[in-house]
């Protein structure tokens, strides 16, 4: 559970920090002492959103998975 | 034919999943796969929460297909919470059990590969050692090339419906994900 002594502002900038980049997974878990399903709410509800590749690049890795699959006959 | 598996090492993927409704992802292309001990027990722990009880009954209704793998990280883990010596915070554990699956995953698995999902967060920050069997995947990229296998309609709004997941419906777009179809096939 999110420890209710962190400021609010430190709540976000953690979350911001995640959402940008500048931190970890598992730093932001830990700073907020949350695991990872209470990390994802708590992103949503303060409408940060997800670290994540681009859509160029999740498309690109998409593809190499495909390919991965088809040279191994599935 | 080299036999594929789909490996999951992170808790992420599960929860984003399971956060979307779209566990079903996991199996659309119908590969067997494995859930390491130690995170199945992250994600599971908490019967609270949602989205616990649904990969909760999501694995046990796909038993013919999910396999909760065993290692010995996770027995220990098991042991030592069970004798009470360490808390519930052991997410670093997870990156041990992977590590030690992986560790003997050519001797183990002659003639198969396996696709490894990780979280886009620790996708380019993973510290394990990849075999050469082994491919590696994020969710979100997963998801995209399950829309290359033309598995599914359209990846991006997949993915949306992940990152919205938990928004006020305010915040949310208005598209509704893409779904696969009804058919299933047991191995």
């Amino acid at each position: 559970m999110l420890n209710a002594k962190t400021p609010q502002s430190a709540v976000l900038e953690t979350l911001r920090g995640f959402s940008e980049g500048r931190m970890s997974r598992n730093g932001a878990m830990l700073a907020l002492d949350v695991d990872y399903s209470e990390l994802h709410d708590l992103m949503a509800e303060n409408g940060f959103s997800l670290p994540e590749l681009s859509d160029a690049d999740a498309a690109s890795e998409g593809w190499k998975m495909a390919n991965f699959l088809a040279a191994r006959g599935v | 034919m080299t036999q594929v598996v789909i490996v999951v090492p992170d808790a992420g993927p599960l929860i984003s999943l399971a956060k979307a409704a779209r566990l079903d992802l996991l199996i659309a292309l119908k590969l067997p796969v494995y859930v390491m001990d130690q995170v199945y027990w992250e994600v599971t722990r908490n019967t609270q929460k949602p989205d616990a009880n649904s990969i909760a009954e999501f694995v046990a209704d796909h038993t013919d297909l999910i396999h909760v793998a065993e290692t010995e990280t996770g027995e220990n883990a098991r042991f030592a919470r069970e004798a009470g010596r360490i808390g519930r915070r052991q997410s670093n554990l997870g990156e041990a059990a992977i590590a030690e699956f992986l560790s003997g995953f050519e001797a183990r698995f002659t003639d198969t590969a396996a696709l490894l999902i990780y979280e886009d967060s620790d996708f380019t920050h993973k510290r394990i050692i990849i075999p050469a069997n082994v491919h590696v995947v994020s969710t979100k990229s997963f998801i995209y090339g399950l829309q290359a296998r033309r598995l599914i309609d359209d990846a991006g709004v997949i993915w949306q419906s992940i990152k919205d997941a938990g928004r006020s419906p305010s915040e949310r777009e208005l598209d509704e994900a893409g779904r696969m179809g009804p058919d299933k096939t047991r191995w």
